[in-house]
C-alpha cells in the first residue's frame, strides 16, 4: 500500500496579517492613484465642477489640484513600507473629510453631479458614503494587520538567512 | 523587492484603469458647454435667445449645473452647433425654448440631436 503524504500550504499568522496589510494597502493605492491622475489629467473639468458646488466654490482653486496631489501622496505614503501606516491614518482623514462633504451635499445639493473618478462618477451621493465608509474599514482593517504583522513577526524565529520578511514565513508541510 | 510586489501590482492596475478611461472618453464626441451670463436678467427672451450676448462659452466636456428648474445655467451642444469648433464663442444654429417662472425663466428644451441642458436653483 503506497501512502501520498499531500501538502497543505500553512500560512502563518503572520503571514495572514502581512497579505491582509498588503491587499489593504494596495486596493487603496489603486483607489487613489486612479482618481488623482484622473483629477489632474481632468483638471479644467474638476475645477469647474468644484466651483459649481456652494460649499467650495471659495477655494475651488486650491482644491483643484492640491485634492489630486494628496491622493498621490497617500497612495505613495502607502506604497512604501515604512510610511504605510502614516498612509492609511491619511486614508481614515480623508475619507471622513469626504464623507462629511457628501452628507451635506446631499442635504442642500442632492442634484449636483459628482466630479470624482471612473466608476465612482455613476455613484448616487448615498453610494458614495458607503463607499467611503467601506475604505475607512479598509484602512483600519490595514492599521491592524500591520501591527499585527509585526507583533506576530516579532515572535516568530527567523529562518536560515535570518529573514523576518512575512512572505518567507509560508510554510508547506 | 517582495514588499513592493502589492504596490507595484496596485499602481500597474491604476494607470493601465486610467488610460483605458481615458482611451475610451476621447473617442467620445466633445460637448461644447456655454453658460447664461449671470449678468443677464433672466427672462424668458434674454434665455431663448443664443446670441454670446447671453450664453457665454465656457469650456469643452463640463459638467452640467444641479438641474433644479428655477433659472437658466447651461447648455451642452456638439460641434454641429458653435461657430468655430477650433474657437468657440458663440452657439450657431440651435433654438433654446425657455418658460418664464416668477422672476426667472429656466430652459424647457433645446433643437438638435444629443444636445442637452441643465438649469439651476434661483
Amino acid at each position: 500500500m503506497t501512502f501520498h503524504k499531500t501538502y497543505r500550504p500553512h500560512i502563518s499568522e503572520g503571514s495572514r496579517w502581512y497579505i491582509v496589510a498588503e491587499v489593504a494597502a494596495g486596493l487603496l493605492i489603486c483607489l487613489f492613484l486612479f482618481t488623482g491622475l484622473d483629477k489632474l489629467y481632468n483638471y479644467h473639468q474638476f475645477k469647474d465642477a468644484l466651483g459649481k458646488s456652494p460649499l467650495l466654490v471659495d477655494i475651488a482653486n486650491v482644491l483643484a489640484w492640491s485634492l489630486p496631489v494628496t491622493e498621490i501622496m497617500i497612495a505613495v505614503a502607502l506604497f512604501i513600507p515604512v510610511t504605510r501606516k502614516v498612509g492609511f491614518k491619511a486614508t481614515i482623514i480623508i475619507m471622513l473629510v469626504f464623507i462629511v462633504y457628501l452628507s451635506y451635499m446631499m442635504a442642500f445639493a442632492p442634484k449636483l453631479p459628482c466630479m470624482c473618478a471612473g466608476l465612482l462618477e455613476s455613484l448616487s451621493w448615498k453610494s458614495h458614503i458607503v463607499f467611503n465608509f467601506m475604505m475607512i474599514v479598509l484602512a483600519i482593517l490595514g492599521i491592524v494587520a500591520s501591527g499585527k504583522r509585526s507583533s506576530a513577526g516579532s515572535r516568530a524565529p527567523p529562518d536560515g538567512r535570518g529573514n523576518m520578511s512575512g512572505i518567507n514565513r509560508i510554510q508547506f508541510r | 523587492m517582495k514588499k513592493y510586489l502589492f504596490g507595484i501590482l496596485a499602481a500597474v492596475v491604476a494607470f493601465t484603469g486610467f488610460a483605458f478611461k481615458e482611451a475610451k472618453s476621447s473617442k467620445r464626441a466633445d460637448m461644447y458647454v456655454f453658460e447664461f451670463r449671470s449678468s443677464q436678467p433672466y427672462t424668458q427672451a434674454n434665455v431663448q435667445n443664443p446670441s454670446n450676448a447671453y450664453w457665454e462659452y465656457k469650456g469643452k466636456n463640463l459638467s452640467g449645473c444641479a438641474n433644479i428648474n428655477q433659472k437658466a445655467c447651461r447648455v451642452l451642444v456638439s460641434a454641429d452647433y458653435v461657430d468655430d469648433p477650433n474657437s468657440p464663442t458663440e452657439l450657431a444654429g440651435v433654438s433654446i425654448s425657455a418658460t418664464q417662472s416668477g422672476t426667472t425663466a429656466h430652459v424647457t428644451g433645446i433643437s438638435g440631436s444629443g444636445n442637452l441642458y441643465s438649469n439651476q436653483a434661483d
